[in-house]
């Protein structure tokens, strides 16, 4: 199938193109030189034309995703929508079903979203959901920083083993990255305690939090992954916790050849103060350190005045949530590995720090000098739901929404917030940057966030004309044209027109076919065969997935590890 | 020829334990043996065969009429895409697989789906919406566990095997051995599970409500004024809250005893509202004991694609949910479904009188591998394969670990599987309707 | 005499259940444990008939003593046809049925029979139903 875009303004910063009209050509599926008179036009005049939007962080699929649905029938019972010829039924507002995650990422132009934390027992229900979510490619990030493995093989100085193991696990749980969530904490949540910052000491392991994530951070770059390792550091939800997410930051900064870190969620862990009342904005902080250094990403984690729901593999964080909120609480520990637990919540402009948490997420955006550097996420649907990112887009690209937003906000975090200082407004570039180029280049997806030839063909048109709408003060028409792509194009073929689902296709489950020696392997798998019942409840052969389990399974090899 | 071979590392298909060590010798296609499985799972393999139906039959004039398989689904079909409001019902004692195809076949006849969770833990699940679940994966109760309470169940009946892999019988990281665990079984009979506890608390019947109640009050500092509460002495109450706040890794693992008796959804979220507040004091969890192989993933399917854990109404074109008026057995008593599909699963055994006598006056289509009560009252009766036996699939133990089935045997011949009977039925379905 | 019936699983009940119409199952299913002293007060004795009768129908089972007890006052019944001839369908807004704790009347039924699936189905289905 060939297809010509015709005319379009398009947004190219992974190859230099920004606002230029250029035709882009397809043909089975991939972005290519030229096609035939015979390809069908798509005429994009004075239209946007971006790569399709990669989501590097949203929570969409797996057990706790699942806990949620369940815990909050009255998520869903407002926001439902009917089948159609084409499509599925479904429901949700913060916790869509998957069918209807699929649709509406597909209606924004989304093409790839990462599902970032799977407990790898529960791996399997993960690949369920998303081989159940339609449309987008995805991937997902298995949980490692609380894993008993990893804590003995790393205390024992084993690295080999525990790349090995890493491997291994990578495999088992066909995982795309190394997730780390709360190191250490959550292995003590299971007693029911915590961890208080990188220098704690695990429970019974004799590890620190520093320990793990520098020893996950080498292991990464011995299995030559095409992303960082994954973190939400210590501390999440703490005031006064942005000191622990610069010292996560520069733990690792000796092992850097490039990126050795990404901090997931930013604005969750950029907490200045003592407690709630002197709750202020460490944005400034966390920003000189990313600017000043080169081996860090973020993301954001903005929130939205709205109700939502918080969920995240950070066990004693939603359990002090629960305690402060007085919500109903889910928690699902995992058996020598990790937890989770969920939390509903609302976000709400009166409230100082609610106003004072959304200020730090634009900041951070703001005051990061290099877009490549940070990307827009609402960690959804913690900080909100994702059909809220063309919010999120208008408040980066324009002053005066910011501004809008702020004089209905708590008055008192308004003026503690140096975002009315912060006159900066993102180009259509930049936004391409945090929401596609930046993201595909940071998880090292190749043919993903360029429309370079040989790229997959994963295109997002928006009704808006680059050249002629002045988004600071139109931001509600860009708002508007990015919440109803006009085209959403997925491996060359038009699935969305003007909002609607046109065609529904199955997406690609990316992971990491990793390999190591072939005597590393043997040994890692006679070690396993031996322990695995005393560690876990069922066994190795039962743990590992097969390919075959994902519905398009698109497994990624990066060569032999170094080790 | 005997061509003998041993699979190891199969899982169960019987109850919620889903324990996945035994090993199977098959031969000849046959299960010759099955080993480290309890009473409840050696039966099902080792009478795999017995009971069974081999070919679709269809009701005519009173008659039970062997047929096709493409003539029992063609009139399968036609029942459900005529009737207005159709129960899909069962579904957890087959694979997600199936499930899967059931949630899409409700939606294609715009009927309710429901599992036997409705008479089981929907309940529980009630109760969750409301408060929440301080839980885990049965793991960290074997590693870690030093008080371990059955409440309303009696897993030496029903789940043999969770004792000796799970809970007080299982060595763990931090706990070796049975010394090192305290056991309590709370319940209105002496049950065989209550016989090896370290403690038995008889309470009296219809009366967890108030126990669990005057738990929760001992654990917020109130003094108790009666004597004695559920037919227990309130001083118990005061000793058992003492020994759950100075556990180090408490848990309840409860059953239909707090389900199905009066309070039902409300005993659940007294339990579950004790073990929360109990985490302000020390590490508690709670376990729901569910009782099939897969009705856990009977819940995490239709929850991934409606959004709601069972009884989903898709009538209306869109899911909607609520127990009471959307579940199976209110539906059949109320007379409200004009027909059904049952698989793997015996309502005409299982529901009471009133709604089982209902469901069997209208059009029932059952897939079952077995004769059963309902299959014997069916309009029409599709054979299938056992899943876990004959078939493969994906299960959800009962703490949401996903697992696969094996497929270790052929079925009968002319026995095909639940997901190609739905299939074939759903294809049919759009069929009728002119195609999509 | 006034008892309150409890229905549930049992081992023998799990193993026969995948043989719904066996002897196996009968036996099985169609009792129900009462607690020693009960049966005595009663003056039936093991593998005697006894009828239960609650507000929603009655059933004759056969009366085994319980291996579970003391449980003075209950009845525990098997989960099946039998049991379900008695239980209430109600669910109180739930979706379950009130399966466990209903009050009902046992009375010895020496003379009586049990029913066999086959019959116990025809008898209860009947009315509005079908055999």
């Amino acid at each position: 199938m060939e297809l010509l875009i015709k005319n379009g303004y398009v947004v190219d910063p992974a190859n230099g193109i920004d606002c230029e009209k250029l035709d882009i050509a397809v043909r089975g599926g991939k972005i290519v030189e030229e096609v035939s008179s015979s390809a069908k036009i798509l005429d994009a005049s004075n239209m946007l034309v971006m790569p399709g939007g990669v989501d590097i962080h949203s929570h969409i699929a797996g057990s706790k995703t699942n806990l949620a649905r369940v815990l909050r029938p009255e998520d869903h019972f407002r926001d439902f929508e009917r089948r159609t010829a084409l499509t599925r039924s479904g429901v949700g507002h913060s916790v869509p079903s998957t069918y209807t995650t699929g649709y509406r990422y597909a209606r924004m132009g989304y093409t790839t979203v990462i599902e970032p934390a799977t407990p790898p027992l529960k791996a399997r229900h993960t690949h369920d959901e998303l081989n159940d979510t339609p449309i987008i490619d995805k991937a997902c990030f298995p949980l490692f920083g609380n894993n008993w493995h990893v804590m003995e093989y790393l205390k024992n100085g084993d690295l080999e083993l525990c790349a090995a193991y890493l491997s291994w696990m990578l495999r088992a749980t066909k995982g795309y990255a190394i997730k780390i969530v709360n190191p250490g904490g959550v292995e003590a949540w299971h007693w029911g305690g915590n961890v208080v910052g990188l220098d704690s000491e695990v429970p019974h392991f004799g590890i620190t939090p520093r320990e793990i994530v520098r020893g996950l951070c080498k292991v990464n770059k011995m299995l030559k992954l095409p992303h960082a390792i994954h973190v939400h550091p210590n501390n999440l939800g703490k005031p006064g916790n942005y000191l622990t997410t610069i010292k996560t930051m520069e733990c690792v900064k000796d092992l850097a050849e490039g990126a050795s870190i990404h901090i997931t969620h930013c604005q969750f862990t950029s907490f200045k103060g003592e407690d709630w009342s002197t709750l202020r904005s460490g944005a400034q902080e966390i920003a000189r350190y990313v600017n000043r250094n080169d081996h860090v990403t973020i993301d954001m984690g903005q929130i939205i005045f709205t109700a939502t729901t918080t969920m995240t593999g950070d066990g004693p964080f939603e359990y002090i949530l629960h305690q402060i909120s007085g919500r109903k609480w889910v928690n699902k520990d995992v058996e020598a590995e990790t937890g989770a637990g969920v939390v509903p919540v609302v976000y709400k402009r009166r409230s100082f720090v609610n106003a004072t948490q959304w200020a730090i997420g634009l900041e951070l955006a703001l005051l990061i000098e290099d877009p490549w550097k940070v990307y827009l996420t609402t960690d959804h649907p913690n900080g909100g739901p994702f059909t809220a990112y063309p919010r999120v887009v208008s408040w980066l690209m324009s002053k005066r929404a910011r501004e809008r937003t702020m004089s209905r906000m708590n008055q008192s975090a308004a003026r503690k917030t140096i975002l009315q200082s912060l006159e900066r407004e993102y180009s259509f570039e930049e936004i391409a940057i945090v929401t596609r180029a930046g993201t595909a280049k940071a998880l090292g997806l190749k043919a993903k966030g360029h429309l370079g030839v040989g790229a997959d063909a994963d295109i997002s048109i928006y009704r808006i004309n680059p050249k002629e709408i002045d988004p600071s003060r139109d931001y509600r028409a860009v708002r508007k044209a990015l919440r109803r792509a006009a085209y959403t194009v997925k491996d060359g073929q038009i699935v969305v027109k003007d909002g609607e689902i046109k065609e529904v296709v199955q997406g690609r489950t990316f992971w990491i076919d990793s390999r190591v020696p072939k005597d590393l392997e043997e040994k890692i798998h006679r070690e396993l065969s031996k322990s695995f019942r005393e560690y876990y409840t069922v066994g190795m052969e039962n743990y590992f997935i097969g390919e075959g389990e994902l519905a398009r399974s698109s497994p990624i090899y990066v060569g032999e590890a170094k080790v | 020829m005997n061509v003998e071979n041993v699979i190891k590392g199969v899982v169960c298909p019987f109850c919620g334990c889903c324990c996945d060590d035994l090993e199977v010798t098959v031969r000849n296609n046959e299960i010759a043996k099955v080993e480290n499985a309890c009473a409840l799972g050696r039966a099902k393999f080792e009478r795999w065969n017995e009971g069974r139906i081999v070919r679709p039959s269809i009701r005519s004039d009173g008659k039970i009429l062997e047929t096709s398989f493409a003539k029992a689904v063609e009139r399968s079909a036609r029942i459900l895409y005529d009737a207005r409001y159709p129960l899909l019902w069962g579904w957890s004692c087959t694979s997600c697989e199936a499930q899967k195809i059931g949630v899409e076949l409700a939606e294609e006849v715009g009927g309710v789906i429901d599992s036997t969770t409705s008479t089981c833990h929907g309940p529980s699940i009630i109760a969750v919406h409301d408060v929440g679940e301080s839980s885990t994966t049965l793991g960290e109760v074997r590693h870690r566990a030093d008080l371990v309470i059955y409440w309303g169940c009696n897993p030496l009946h029903a789940h043999p095997r969770h004792m000796s892999r799970y809970s007080v019988l299982s060595e763990g990281r931090f706990r070796k051995r049975r010394g090192e665990r305290k056991m309590i079984v709370v319940d209105v009979r002496r049950t065989a599970t209550a016989k090896i506890a370290d403690e038995f608390i008889k309470i009296e019947p219809n009366s967890d409500y108030e126990a669990l109640t005057a738990l929760r009050m001992c654990l917020k500092g109130e003094e108790l004024e009666q004597e004695s509460i559920a037919g227990v002495p309130s001083k118990k109450f005061e000793e058992l809250i003492d020994e759950m706040v100075g556990c180090q890794f408490g848990v309840i693992f409860f059953g239909l005893g707090l389900t199905m008796s009066a309070g039902k959804s409300r005993n659940v979220d007294a339990a579950l509202s004790l073990v929360r507040d109990l985490n302000s004091k020390t590490k508690f969890v709670i376990v729901p004991m569910r009782g099939h192989f897969n009705v856990t993933g009977a819940n995490e399917v239709f929850a991934w694609q409606t959004g709601y854990p069972f009884a989903v109404d898709l009538s209306q074109g869109y899911p909607r949910y609520n127990p009471g008026e959307t579940s199976g057995v209110d539906i059949a008593t109320r007379h409200d479904c004009d027909a059904a599909l049952v698989v793997g699963s015996d309502p005409i055994s299982n529901f009471p009188l009133e709604a089982a006598r209902n469901l069997s006056s209208i059009p029932i289509i059952c897939i079952d591998p077995h004769e059963t009560a309902t299959t014997s009252v069916s309009d029409t009766v599709i054979p299938s394969a056992i899943v876990g036996i004959e078939a493969e699939g994906t299960v959800y133990r009962m703490d949401g670990v996903p697992l696969l089935l094996r497929k270790l045997i052929d079925p009968p011949e002319g026995v095909s599987k639940d997901t190609e009977i739905l299939e074939a039925i759903l294809n049919e379905v759009r069929r009728i309707r002119g195609g999509r | 005499m006034k008892v309150i019936v409890v229905t549930g699983r049992s081992i023998a009940q799990g193993r026969s259940k995948e043989s719904k119409f066996s002897d196996e199952y009968a036996r099985a299913a169609a009792t129900c444990e009462v607690d020693p002293e009960d049966l005595s007060t009663l003056g039936v004795k093991p593998g005697q008939k006894v009828k239960l009768t609650t507000s929603r129908g009655s059933v004759n089972l056969f009366a085994s003593v319980s291996s579970q007890s003391p449980h003075r006052g209950i009845v525990f019944i098997p989960f099946g046809p039998w049991a379900n001839s008695l239980m209430d369908a109600e669910t109180d807004g739930t979706g379950m049925p009130t399966l466990k704790g209903m009050e009902a009347e046992i009375e010895p039924a020496a003379e009586d029979e049990v029913l066999g699936l086959k019959e116990l189905l025809a008898k209860n289905l009947k009315e509005r139903g079908r055999t």
